[in-house]
């Protein structure tokens, strides 16, 4: 389950949050493991290669130092499941792809009023404040309209968390 | 507006000078500009670019923007944002400043979005 911090100011986070990915992704070994190659191809639209390389969209070589700072991102997320990642350098893009597929790690967002795209995956694994959600649509329903006075648990794709 | 096709990638700014805010998308090409940007002004280019590794190596804003500079690039603005007002607002009215910041930018009402398209061999940043 992928936890969702959205910034509000007050909040107090238990948790080390990481706001420098690039520096916190340099600690980083990719593995290979199957949902890092889903967010090198889905954010870099690349491949990955082995543990020190990808393949970029035009076919070229790289390092994976030269990745972009979204991918990074995603990549921290996926490795570093005890820390918070700060997607501030995040475009929406890289932000979806991270919600559509990762189903573990935390992440700290800002609510910028662009609902999550629906259109990488629609099955997630989310949970946001007390709740579990397993749809987008149900997700963004409830960011957009419902946090404030909490949800209507009649619509399905949410459940409580205990 | 500025192009340079004398070295590879070919760069291309085709924009007036003024203040832009690239929009919000990962993996566009925006750190790799950055980083051409920099080997451009070593190359005695009157470009250059600032990320937020300058700022923790003690390099100061203003040694970048500075009128002699066309085409300034700040990445990963939203981890110093709120630098370098003053100096962006002064230096937009002789050269390109280009912004990577997902968050809302403060320093100036004047300010239009900008998009950058990376090929295997080019950058090219338009409106």
């Amino acid at each position: 389950m992928l936890s969702v911090f959205i910034k509000n100011g007050d909040e107090k986070l238990s948790g080390e949050v990481v706001t420098d990915v690039e520096k916190e992704f340099s600690k980083l070994r990719v593995t290979g493991k199957k949902i890092e190659k889903i967010l090198i191809e889905k954010i870099e639209k690349g491949k990955y290669n082995d543990v020190n390389s990808y393949i970029d969209r035009f076919g070229y070589k790289l390092y994976y130092n030269d990745i972009s700072n979204g991918c990074k991102a995603a990549l921290c997320v996926v490795n570093f499941t005890d820390k918070i990642i700060d997607l501030a350098e995040c475009g929406n893009n890289a932000r979806d792809i991270i919600i559509s597929f990762c189903k573990t790690g935390n992440i700290l967002i800002e609510d910028n009023g662009i609902a999550i795209s629906t259109q990488y995956n629609k099955d997630i694994d989310v949970r946001i404040d007390k709740y579990r959600f397993f749809d987008i649509d149900r997700l963004n329903k409830y960011i957009s309209d419902e946090r404030l006075y909490g949800p209507d648990m009649s619509i399905g794709g949410i459940e409580r968390c205990i | 507006m500025y192009m340079n096709t004398d070295y590879n990638p070919s760069i291309t700014i085709n924009l007036d000078n003024g203040i832009y805010i690239f929009n919000n998308e990962s993996a566009t090409g925006k750190t790799r500009l950055c980083k051409r940007l920099k080997d451009l002004k070593a190359y005695g280019e009157p470009v250059d670019s600032f990320t937020y590794n300058d700022l923790l190596r003690g390099i100061r804003l203003d040694s970048v923007l500075t009128p002699v500079n066309k085409v300034i690039l700040l990445d990963r603005y939203d981890l110093y944002k709120t630098e370098g007002y003053d100096l962006i607002n002064k230096c937009a009215d002789n050269s390109i400043i280009l912004i990577d910041c997902k968050t809302p930018f403060l320093g100036s009402l004047d300010i239009e979005d900008c998009f950058i398209e990376m090929g295997e061999d080019s950058i090219v940043v338009t409106i």
